[in-house]
């Protein structure tokens, strides 16, 4: 894991907040996750990534924030997390994923489609063994969500 | 109605013969029934004729003639036996025709008949038997003519029959000539139609098996023309294997736009250029192809690994590539499978070889410290989100640096290095608040260590059996004493300083397992400085009249409520004159002004050391800040007292509950 | 005409190892000579016959792809043999190179076999 392949997911997502939603998420103090950890989160959507180093990014959020997003995207207000709120947190995880893909290039990793996961204490398919995850915090007006990266690097130095 | 017609006259033409015959045997089938047709209408009538003539006798021979031929008619059709009337008929004919002649007929015109018979008998039997008959007949009418008084016939003048033979030889000569020519000329079409026959069946064949290898060949095949284009056929694969819809004619080029960065897309297009327009050697166009194995993302979304070949080839003078693509995501994933596999057990080798040294119980109470002060640093992360602590820092590098002295300790060398170089990017942000991007690289490194430590605690998981066995055979021991000791083993060796250890009066059975870890550490950390700062060489020992050997003491004893621990060396002890010129130079305020029995309290300020040397074991000055540090959390207090030359003691005092 | 082999790198080092590498095939020592930079190679092409170019791509004063490029415009070299010895090791890099026009391609650390092979099949099109 190095923070070059990290860096282009943070400021795709940085960059489609402030595009989507006006204002540009503010990111706290990165911390550590423990694989077996049971997140709280309500939606997540899971990035592969392959290559040079392999793992997945995770992009997760409370439902009131996926609530609320999709409630400024489209106009209709939820109150629940339907089928429009998967479809726009997935829509957002793409458009992510998408301008991230750019950034790494350079290192040869292939990001793949996007997954949704969702539903209380859901669990993310982290690679096997024990690979280092990282959580970067991140802070809205609308509310928080979470970025967690989960790689290890298959070229050993 | 016309062709009801036609049915019906074909199949009288055919005596009723369904199959299709060889054409020679067609034509003379089609040529004996119409004979025997015509043959049949023409006796008829001339019977008549001769009849209402009066001429009884012809009438008779006429109409009987009529009947046979009718009869050979129905017996073809019948028996389908048509060489039967191929060879009936002409001696048939040679019989009539010659009667015909011999008896003159009408004005000798009877002889004229006879000009048909080599039509006949060549047509019907070909112009060699047909020949024979021909000559045979000749014979038979010149005997007619010529012989003496044999046949009315002979009665003709002479200029008639002269003439009479001559045309027949002529006619003759001509319809042998005509026969010849028509049957090579037959030869030659069936000969051609054959060879055709055998083309277009070799075509088909060839068709057939390029369609067989088109149809199941795994690999994609096509060609490519100078456009660029995929022209003509390709193999059915090609589609699935690229995901496309079946587009008959696309551009190639086009296909990896926005899969494959810019520059590498018009790199292809000038390398598949080069197979058109350039002298470029075929073998360096092998080496230099930009697709031999790529991965990227198809249209319908998936990932693979595809292997490109390229060939020139000409084709109707033409220039094309002959392309072919290969699927190979499967070897890829198995091959990168492996490669993980092989790299973790490497890893795992590298730990194994760590480890395998390292007491059992060392290395589980290691484990377990070590995720602890992992998961203390982890908290304060997280609560840095809610509400930004100053001293964050400091708390991520107290934690790292423990943990790193313990896996020194117990001889997790090159853990202990990683570790350090963790340390160092830390130190530089002790004091200070740095922001999140610089926090997510520490973040980083601690998640790399936190990963590492669980693999060894995986690894150590498989050998517990194996090493249960073996920790079955010795006593149980107390894991502070060995600590202790083997704190004290190791700084010799590394040192060279030469101590004895009295545990004489260190009782532990009363220690809660809460606090073993941070009596643990403190001893050591009390050790470390003993052998790095405070026990002399040798030869300063013997200056001072000390025994050679330093000594070090610890005690520990139960007084109700509190545990007592006192730790002492019988070192160089603490000069309050050179820790006031420390406080001086490093600007320590408040410091420089206490008497000297406060001043030794120094010693558990954070950052303070005298010793020149980074190490590590000691002298980042932040050991006894620590233990001061983690003495108070846990709610006890401690001191030292320190006679300058003579020794230096630590007196700890720990609530048990 | 006796053989003439004209190596071309700014780093002496790397023509020395070029050098070397070609003596020990058992090139006599009297057929090379050397530039460091493409201008200076340019003008040794001019006024000298030339049997072979090996040459660099990263130099000063016109580096080895803008010479291959213009030595290829000019009539009088459209022959010549040219093997671009270089580190520049990217499939694209090499194409580039290759529409140039470069005879063939070596990517640093110089294979001895591999030159030798290449030298003599850039060699056997001009019939030295």
């Amino acid at each position: 894991m190095n923070i070059r392949y990290i860096t282009p997911f943070i400021e795709a997502t940085q960059n489609a907040f402030l595009e989507l939603l006006g204002s540009k998420p503010e990111a706290l103090t990165p911390f550590l996750v423990r694989r077996e950890e049971v997140l709280d989160w309500d939606i997540s959507g899971v990035i592969g990534i392959a290559g040079e180093a392999r793992g997945v990014v995770v992009l997760s959020f409370p439902r009131g924030l996926a609530q609320e997003i999709t409630t400024i995207l489209t106009g209709q207000m939820k109150t629940s997390v339907d089928d429009d709120v998967i479809d726009t947190v997935g829509e957002l995880v793409n458009i992510i994923a998408g301008n991230a893909k750019r950034g790494l290039e350079e290192f040869k990793l292939m990001i793949s489609l996007p997954s949704i996961v969702q539903g209380d204490s859901h669990q993310i398919g982290w690679p096997s063994g024990s690979v280092p995850i990282v959580g970067i915090p991140f802070t809205t007006p609308q509310g928080h969500f979470n970025l967690s990266v989960g790689l290890e690097n298959i070229i050993t130095v | 109605m016309a062709s009801r017609f036609q049915k019906v006259l074909t199949n009288i033409l055919r005596s009723g013969i369904q199959t299709t015959l060889e054409a020679e045997d067609e034509i003379r089938l089609l040529f004996i029934n119409s004979i025997i047709l015509v043959g049949f209408l023409a006796l008829m009538v001339f019977a008549l004729r001769d009849f209402f003539a009066g001429d009884h006798v012809y009438s008779l021979v006429t109409a009987s003639l009529a009947f046979i031929v009718a009869c050979l008619f129905f017996f073809i059709r019948w028996t389908k036996l048509v060489q039967v009337g191929l060879w009936f008929l002409p001696f048939l004919m040679a019989a009539f025709y010659g009667y015909l002649a011999a008896s003159g007929g009408a004005g000798t015109s009877g002889a004229l008949w006879s000009f048909s018979y080599p039509l006949v008998a060549i047509f019907l039997l070909g112009y060699r038997r047909g020949g024979l008959f021909t000559i045979g007949y000749v014979v038979f009418l010149g005997i007619v003519l010529f012989v003496p008084q044999l046949t009315p016939a002979w009665n003709m003048e002479l200029d008639f029959k002269i003439r009479t033979i001559g045309t027949y030889v002529v006619i003759s000569i001509f319809v042998v000539e005509f026969e010849y020519i028509r049957l090579q000329a037959q030869r030659e079409i069936e000969r051609g139609r054959k060879e055709l026959a055998k083309t277009t069946d070799a075509l088909l064949a060839e068709k057939s098996q390029t369609d067989g290898i088109l149809h199941n060949i795994r690999e994609g095949i096509f060609l490519v023309d100078e456009h660029l284009r995929i022209v003509g056929r390709h193999s059915d694969s090609l589609t699935q294997i690229l995901d496309l819809d079946d587009e008959t004619s696309w551009d190639f080029s086009t296909y990896f736009d926005g899969k494959l960065p810019e520059k590498e897309v018009q790199s292809l297009r000038d390398y598949l250029m080069m197979f058109f327009q350039s002298q470029v050697r075929p073998e360096l166009l092998q080496t230099i192809n930009p697709l031999e194995t790529i991965k990227i993302t198809t249209p319908r979304g998936r990932l693979k690994t595809l292997a490109f070949t390229f060939a020139a080839i000409k084709l109707e003078g033409r220039r094309f590539i002959l392309a072919s693509v290969r699927d190979d995501t499967l070897t890829a994933e198995l091959n990168q499978k492996l490669k993980e596999e092989e790299d973790k057990a490497a890893r795992q080798m590298r730990h194994l070889f760590q480890i395998i040294h390292v007491r059992p119980e060392l290395l589980v109470q290691f484990l377990e410290d070590a995720t602890d002060e992992i998961a203390d640093i982890n908290r304060r992360l997280k609560a840095n989100s809610l509400q930004a602590q100053d001293d964050l820092m400091e708390a991520f590098y107290q934690g790292v640096h423990a943990v790193k002295g313990n896996a020194a300790l117990i001889g997790l060398t090159s853990f202990s290095e990683r570790v350090h170089d963790l340390e160092n990017l830390v130190k530089d942000w002790r004091g200070k608040s740095p922001d999140w991007r610089e926090i997510l690289t520490l973040t980083i490194e601690l998640s790399k260590i936190q990963a590492e430590l669980e693999e060894i605690q995986a690894l150590i998981q498989r050998m517990s059996t194996f090493q249960k066995e073996m920790a079955n055979n010795t006593e149980p021991q107390d894991l502070v004493v060995m600590t202790v000791e083997r704190a004290v083993q190791r700084l010799t060796a590394e040192t060279g300083v030469q101590a004895t250890l009295d545990l004489k009066d260190f009782v532990t059975d009363n220690l809660p397992s809460g606090h073993r870890k941070l009596v643990k550490d403190i001893l050591v950390q009390f050790i470390r400085n003993s052998f790095v700062h405070g026990l002399e060489p040798a030869e300063e020992r013997q200056a001072r009249q000390k025994p050679l050997t330093g000594k070090i003491k610890i005690i520990c004893q139960d007084r109700g409520p509190f545990l007592s621990i006192s730790y002492q060396d019988d070192g160089r002890g603490l000069d309050p004159g050179r820790l006031r010129q420390t406080a001086i130079k490093k600007s320590l305020k408040n410091w420089d002004t206490r008497p000297d029995h406060e001043i030794l309290a120094l010693i558990f300020e954070n950052g303070f050391s005298t010793a020149a040397e980074v190490s590590v074991h000691a002298g980042r000055g932040v050991g006894l800040g620590l233990v001061k540090t983690r003495v108070e959390a846990s709610g006890g207090k401690v001191s030292v007292r320190s006679a300058s030359g003579q020794g230096i003691a630590f007196d700890i005092e720990l609530p048990k509950g | 005409m006796p053989m003439r082999i004209l190596i071309v790198d700014d780093s002496r080092i790397m023509r020395n190892i070029v050098k070397n590498t070609l003596l020990s095939l058992k090139y006599p020592a009297d057929v090379f000579t050397e530039a460091a930079d493409g201008e200076e190679a340019f003008s040794i092409l001019e006024k000298s016959e030339i049997s072979l170019l090996l040459l660099d791509w990263n130099m000063p004063n016109l580096n080895g792809l803008e010479l291959v490029k213009r030595l290829r415009s000019l009539e009088k070299f459209q022959n010549l043999p040219i093997i671009m010895v270089t580190s520049e090791a990217a499939k694209y890099n090499i194409i580039e190179a290759v529409k140039a026009g470069v005879t063939d391609y070596l990517v640093k650390p110089v294979n001895e076999k591999s030159l030798q092979e290449k030298i003599r099949n850039a060699l056997e099109g001009t019939n030295v």
